[in-house]
Formats: C-alpha cells, sequence, structure tokens
C-alpha cells in the first residue's frame, strides 16, 4: 500500500513539473529585425531619393488670402524635384514647413508653399521603411521655443518593446559662437538670426524676390506673414528687395522673445545655449514589432 | 503492486521528457544569424552603403562548421551569395535589416540585406 502512496505523489509531482515546464513564461520570440532603429537610422542617411512635388498648396492659399492674388496653379512652373539622402530630405520638410507660434500655439506652417513638398517626402520615406518604423524630424531652435517644425512617418508605436536611434542632420546655419554664451540678451540675437536664416534665408530670398514668377509673390507672402506674426514693418525693406534688412527687424523681434524665454528657463547663459538646437534637425526612429511589426 | 506502481512512475516521467522536448526551443533563436548579419555588413558596406559587388567577400565571415547564403534586395532586383537555404525553417537561422545599397548607375537606394546560416 505504501508504494501505490510513494508513486501517487511522485505523479503529482512530475504533474506539476509537467505544468510549470507548460506555463513558464518564455521571452516572447523577436522577429529579427524590432532592435534595428539603428540600422534604419544608417540607411536614412545613406540612401538617396528624388522628389517630385508642387507649389500649388502655396498658391492656392495665396490667391485666398487677404491679398486676394490671382494666379494660376494649372502650369507646370509650379513643379518641383528635389534630389537628397532621406535624412536630409526630412530634416528640410522639418524646417520648410516650420511655424511661428506667435498667435497659434501649435504652430501651423507658415505658410503652405513646402506643405506638397512634406508629404512627397513623407511618401518617399514610407514606401521605403515599411511597417512597425515611426521617424520624427523635428527642428526647434530651443525646447519649447516660439517656432518649429516637425514632420512624422508612421503610425504611433506601442507602449512597450520600442528600439529607438536618434539622427541630427545640420540645417546649414553657423552654430552659436562662444562669445553670444555669456549673455542672455546676445545669445537670443544670435539664436533669433539663425532661425531667421532657416525660415528666409537673407540670399535666395533676394534672388527670387526680384523674379516675376509665382516664386516670388510666394516669398513675398511668407515676409507678410513672419511680418504679422512677429509684429515688424517690413514693407519699407522689401520695396527695395532688401531682405538682409527686413531680416535684421524680424531678427530684433523674435530675438527679445527669445531672451526672455531662455532667460526664465535656465539659470546661467552657457546651459541655455547648450539647450540650442537651432543648427540641426534631431530624427528619432523607433522601431517595434508586432502585429504587421518587424518588416 | 510496486510493479504497477514503478510502471506509472515510469510513464509519468516520459509524459515529462516528452512535453519538455517539445515546449523547449531546441534552436538557439537569433544567436548565431544577428552576429552574422553584422559581419556581413561590415565586409560589405563602405561608407554607410553596401557593394553588391561584394557579396563574394562573405565567404570568409561563415560560422566555423555553418553555411551561409547573403541575399541583398531592392526594388528593382536582388543579388545573392552562396548555396540555397533549405526550404524548410527547421534549423535555419535568419536575420535581416534595412540597407543602402549602391548600384551601378551611382545611386543609393534602400534595400534589405539578409542572411541565412544553417548546418
Amino acid at each position: 500500500m505504501n508504494a501505490a502512496i510513494d508513486a501517487a505523489v511522485a505523479l503529482l509531482l512530475i504533474s506539476a513539473a509537467v505544468g510549470v515546464v507548460v506555463t513558464a513564461d518564455r521571452p516572447p520570440a523577436t522577429p529579427a529585425d524590432s532592435g534595428r532603429a539603428d540600422a534604419v537610422a544608417d540607411t536614412l542617411a545613406a540612401t538617396t531619393a528624388a522628389v517630385n512635388y508642387s507649389l500649388t498648396p502655396g498658391i492656392r492659399e495665396l490667391n485666398r488670402s487677404e491679398a486676394g492674388a490671382d494666379l494660376s496653379t494649372d502650369t507646370d512652373e509650379l513643379d518641383r524635384t528635389t534630389h537628397g539622402s532621406l535624412a536630409g530630405l526630412l530634416a528640410r520638410a522639418a524646417t520648410a514647413t516650420s511655424g511661428v507660434a506667435a498667435v497659434d500655439p501649435e504652430g501651423k506652417p507658415l505658410t503652405r508653399t513646402r506643405v506638397g513638398f512634406r508629404r512627397a517626402v513623407r511618401d518617399a520615406v514610407r514606401a521605403r521603411t515599411g511597417a512597425g518604423i515611426r521617424i520624427d524630424a523635428t527642428w526647434r531652435p530651443y525646447p519649447d521655443a516660439p517656432v518649429g517644425g516637425h514632420v512624422g512617418v508612421g503610425v504611433e508605436p506601442p507602449a512597450d518593446g520600442v528600439h529607438a536611434a536618434t539622427l541630427v542632420v545640420p540645417t546649414g546655419v553657423e552654430p552659436i559662437p562662444a562669445t553670444a554664451t555669456v549673455d542672455f540678451g546676445w545669445l537670443g540675437r544670435a539664436v533669433a538670426a539663425r532661425t531667421v536664416e532657416v525660415l528666409v534665408p537673407a540670399g535666395p530670398a533676394r534672388i527670387t524676390l526680384r523674379g516675376d514668377d509665382p516664386e516670388a509673390a510666394l516669398v513675398a507672402h511668407r515676409y507678410a506673414r513672419l511680418e504679422s506674426r512677429t509684429n515688424t514693418s517690413l514693407a519699407e525693406p522689401l520695396a527695395t528687395e532688401d531682405t538682409a534688412v527686413a531680416n535684421a527687424r524680424i531678427t530684433d523681434s523674435l530675438g527679445e522673445r527669445m531672451a526672455a524665454d531662455l532667460r526664465r528657463d535656465y539659470d546661467h547663459p552657457s546651459d541655455a545655449a547648450d539647450a540650442v538646437s537651432v543648427s540641426s534637425v534631431r530624427i528619432v526612429v523607433r522601431t517595434w514589432s508586432g502585429p504587421g511589426g518587424g518588416a | 503492486m510496486a510493479l504497477v506502481a514503478l510502471f506509472a512512475v515510469c510513464a509519468g516521467v516520459s509524459l515529462y521528457a516528452t512535453t519538455l522536448g517539445t515546449v523547449m526551443p531546441t534552436e538557439t533563436g537569433n544567436a548565431l544569424a544577428d552576429p552574422t548579419l553584422d559581419r556581413v555588413y561590415d565586409a560589405t558596406s563602405d561608407g554607410g552603403a553596401v557593394s553588391p559587388v561584394a557579396l563574394s567577400r562573405t565567404e570568409r565571415v561563415a560560422p566555423d562548421g555553418y553555411r551561409l547564403a547573403v541575399a541583398v534586395t531592392i526594388d528593382e532586383g536582388r543579388w545573392t551569395e552562396g548555396s540555397r537555404p533549405p526550404p524548410d525553417d527547421d534549423g535555419v537561422d535568419t536575420a535581416s535589416r534595412p540597407v543602402a545599397v549602391a548600384t551601378a548607375d551611382g545611386s543609393v537606394t534602400w534595400g534589405r540585406l539578409r542572411v541565412w546560416v544553417w548546418r
């Protein structure tokens, strides 16, 4: 009889062991690609593409605006092609559709001129990356700055199991010089000058304004928007296409505001200077596995 | 009585062993394919772009005692190196990553690098 009890206990223990083995938590099998955010970032930086787009959204906005222009949108004069690395295109899409949020807090694009470009870049990137990837390109002169632009590609990632990698692309403006980091006023002005240079580069803007094509009207429209957003008067310098003076006036207005922002948020100008990122666009790549993910 | 008990315990242990065998993964997952993928990428890429003509260099980076197949795929075509992996997935370890592929016409396009490792 003793043997029967022993056997029963042994079987009970074995069954319990089987149960433990079957229900044990095993790490979920990760698809081969899920941790490859860095590979996606490298590939974005190295791959080139040509995107075709049109300036039509800007012309439509201009026709609707108070300027009351009546420009034709039915012309291939508005078609554009841009070639570059995918990371560079994302960076340009972020800066070209940036907003100045003096009025609306979450900046809509200053003008809709490059909205078509942003859409084309987004499509080009999405066609290559596939599912399970989210890419955000953000340009912001400093955290919570009133100026900035953003492009997002892909659906929002889930809460966990997300890998991330960051890529920094230069905007083409000079970094803040060390001499400007000793005083909040100088720093604010230096940041504002670079911000304006990204929004409306003085040299190309002057050449464009002198033309008589639709793009000249678009640049004038851009200045008009900036004029109202920053509360400046640009009519006089722009009458002679003096974009350097016009930009300096916008810089004065923005600079005071930026200096005040930075003074409020940071104890010392050098701390604030470390947080300034006006000369670069930050691209964050996030990858995850899941339904349809890991591709 | 003792014989019956012995038999029952033996049956129970066999059941346990069978369950263990089916539940536990027999392969080591991606332990081999992932590092091999990195080595293949290092061997074939230059300045961040993979060159399909460099695929022949991948023979050197195969793990000892294993066979290796490599494929680079872009929208317009596909390059392969090594023997064809067995059709069933058993025992074949695979990994892939997106890569920039430098093609003969000078463009750098989005592609995918995949490796298969098996015995």
